[in-house]
């Protein structure tokens, strides 16, 4: 618990040093949201298009955004691979923690993180009331369970492919194909054809994180997909992955 | 022509280092030297369970570093010059504080080694600064200070006091000295000052090629005490006719070793007054020229 505090501590401190970026983080987390929601405006004649309501790609832009804000738990993945070439890897492997918890806790960014789901809770607030929508809390945590779910799960996917770069120490080709499917948070998992589907929700789950909640907060009558096999067998992939890498690095010269 | 396949990579295995084997005691301040590519830093890797070796075994206070049990890896201190682990853009103290945490050190005790470290390394003076703007030698200085705060019982130090002044070094030593001399810290340095391991060691570990060359006393290294360098005058040299095989020009000076318990130490200078020679001993680095020169 201490460490926890002293991993937000940290990251507090370090917004603070540079005061401007707060702002910065601000607004680009706010325009990205703005520019999502008028995409759709522009896109939409009626009150529907491709079976979605307004309303629903509306919230569905939201919970993406909320999506960001959690998947930011995570950021210290996304540059293990370079700090496994600099050598700088190495360090956590001599202290007495985890060293996946300390790089997650040392780059945790906190207030990009609070900012975006800030942003994306204000958001949702602000298109229920515009549309009239009725949520329940139960409706909420269901939602906001599955976001966290789906978040795990993607994680433990891109985690699986990251941790190769601890043997193989060049992985980032393979970990900006996952990356390209970044955006595809934002569209309704309906408007696309059955096998990529299946792709956005099992292979690279950008449909476990936005997609699915947005169904559940809205209460929509659609199956969710079944994640009892699939979750273990993330969860296997990504041990083996560091459990077997570590073995094999190789940290670099003097 | 040499042909290189696009498809199939070539591999070579090399070997950081080959069938070492050495003990040290509770306690002891031991140098891993070695020219650059003889294996001290993997050899420290695989002590402090950075790498995995592929044969052999190794065993720090009874446990196998690379299983990196959290008990083993509180019990030691990593210091790697090159690598800084401090928070670049915050106050020193909020990379003080954060290694408490890591290392679970209690208020009281934190408080009590930041004052006794504190009184040889001069920190509290730099706990409000942001690292970034900490000089060279007072980022080294913290650097040491994070790796320690625990206690380890045993030190594990790759080049500390590269790129620093002699000052700030010779306070840095003093430091080690005073872990080692107070909490029977055990202490294994590897750096290319040689000086430094002739100050500080009783031990040395000479690597060549990933091989133990020698592992002994410094003192009786490559019989040390029996050599001694002698600097003299060009025109000294020649007037008394010497023609030691090993002579080397230094400006205006001739540089020659002497075997002490072979030469006649006593009439090689006859009525020369002192001011016109110099008798050193032979430095850790004259040894280890002479060796690399000779294998």
């Amino acid at each position: 618990m201490k460490i926890l505090m002293q991993f937000i501590r940290i990251s507090v401190k370090r917004i603070l040093a540079y005061p401007n970026e707060i702002y910065m983080v601000f607004l680009q987390a706010f325009v990205s949201v703005v520019s999502t929601a008028l995409f759709w405006a522009v896109l939409f004649s009626g009150e529907e298009a491709y079976g979605h309501s307004q309303e629903f790609v509306y919230i569905l832009a939201m919970i993406a955004l909320l999506s960001n804000g959690v998947q930011e738990l995570f950021f210290g993945l996304r540059d293990l691979e370079y700090l496994v070439q600099a050598g700088e890897f190495d360090r956590y492997l001599y202290l007495p923690r985890s060293p996946l918890l300390l790089r997650l806790g040392e780059t945790l960014p906190v207030v990009p993180m609070c900012q975006q789901i800030l942003i994306a809770l204000a958001g949702i607030a602000l298109v229920t009331v515009r549309f009239g929508i009725m949520l329940t809390p139960g409706r909420f945590l269901k939602c906001v369970g599955f976001l966290l779910l789906g978040t795990v799960y993607y994680q433990m996917i891109y985690g699986a492919v990251t941790f190769l770069c601890l043997r193989t120490e060049n992985i980032s080709s393979l970990r900006d194909l996952i990356f390209q499917f970044g955006d595809y948070k934002q569209y309704p998992l309906g408007i696309f054809p059955i096998v990529i589907r299946f792709f956005l929700t099992y292979i690279i789950p950008m449909g476990l994180v936005a997609y699915y909640p947005t169904v559940l907060l809205l209460g929509l009558d659609e199956p969710l997909p079944q994640l009892y096999l699939a979750m273990p067998l993330a969860a296997a992939a990504c041990w083996w992955s560091y459990r077997t890498s570590i073995k094999k690095y190789a940290s670099n010269g003097g | 022509m040499h042909r290189e396949s696009l498809f199939r990579k070539n591999t070579e295995t090399v070997h950081a280092v080959k069938g070492i084997s050495f003990t040290i005691q509770d306690g002891e301040r031991v140098g891993l030297i070695g020219v650059n590519g003889a294996g001290k830093t993997s050899t420290i890797k695989m002590m402090t369970g950075i790498l995995t070796p592929t044969e052999g075994e190794i065993l720090i206070n009874g446990f196998v570093p690379v299983q990196r049990k959290r008990e083993f890896l509180s019990q030691i201190g990593v210091s790697m010059g090159q690598r800084s682990c401090l928070f670049y853009d915050i106050a020193l103290k909020e990379s003080f504080r954060y290694y408490k945490e890591v290392y679970q050190v209690s208020d009281s005790d934190y408080s009590q080694r930041i004052d006794v470290f504190d009184q040889m390394l001069n920190i509290q003076e730099l706990m409000d600064i942001p690292v970034r703007k900490l000089s060279f030698g007072q980022r080294k200085k913290a650097e040491l200070v994070c790796a320690l705060l625990h206690l380890p019982r045993v030190i594990f130090l790759d080049e500390p006091t590269i790129g620093l002044d002699v000052v700030v070094k010779e306070n840095i030593f003093q430091f080690l000295t005073m872990l080692n001399q107070k909490y029977q810290t055990t202490i294994l340095l590897t750096t290319h000052e040689l000086e430094s391991i002739e100050k500080f060691c009783q031990r040395i570990i000479l690597l060549k090629n990933g091989r133990v060359l020698y592992d002994g006393a410094l003192n009786r290294f490559a019989g040390m005490e029996d050599y001694r360098k002698i600097s003299i005058p060009k025109r000294s040299y020649k007037e008394r006719g010497f023609t030691f095989p090993n002579a080397v020009e230094v400006g205006d000076d001739v540089e020659f070793t002497i075997n002490i318990r072979e030469s006649d130490f006593s009439g090689l200078f006859r009525n020369m007054i002192f001011s016109d020679f110099t008798i050193r001993r032979l430095s850790l680095g004259d040894l280890i020229k002479q060796l690399e020169g000779e294998l």
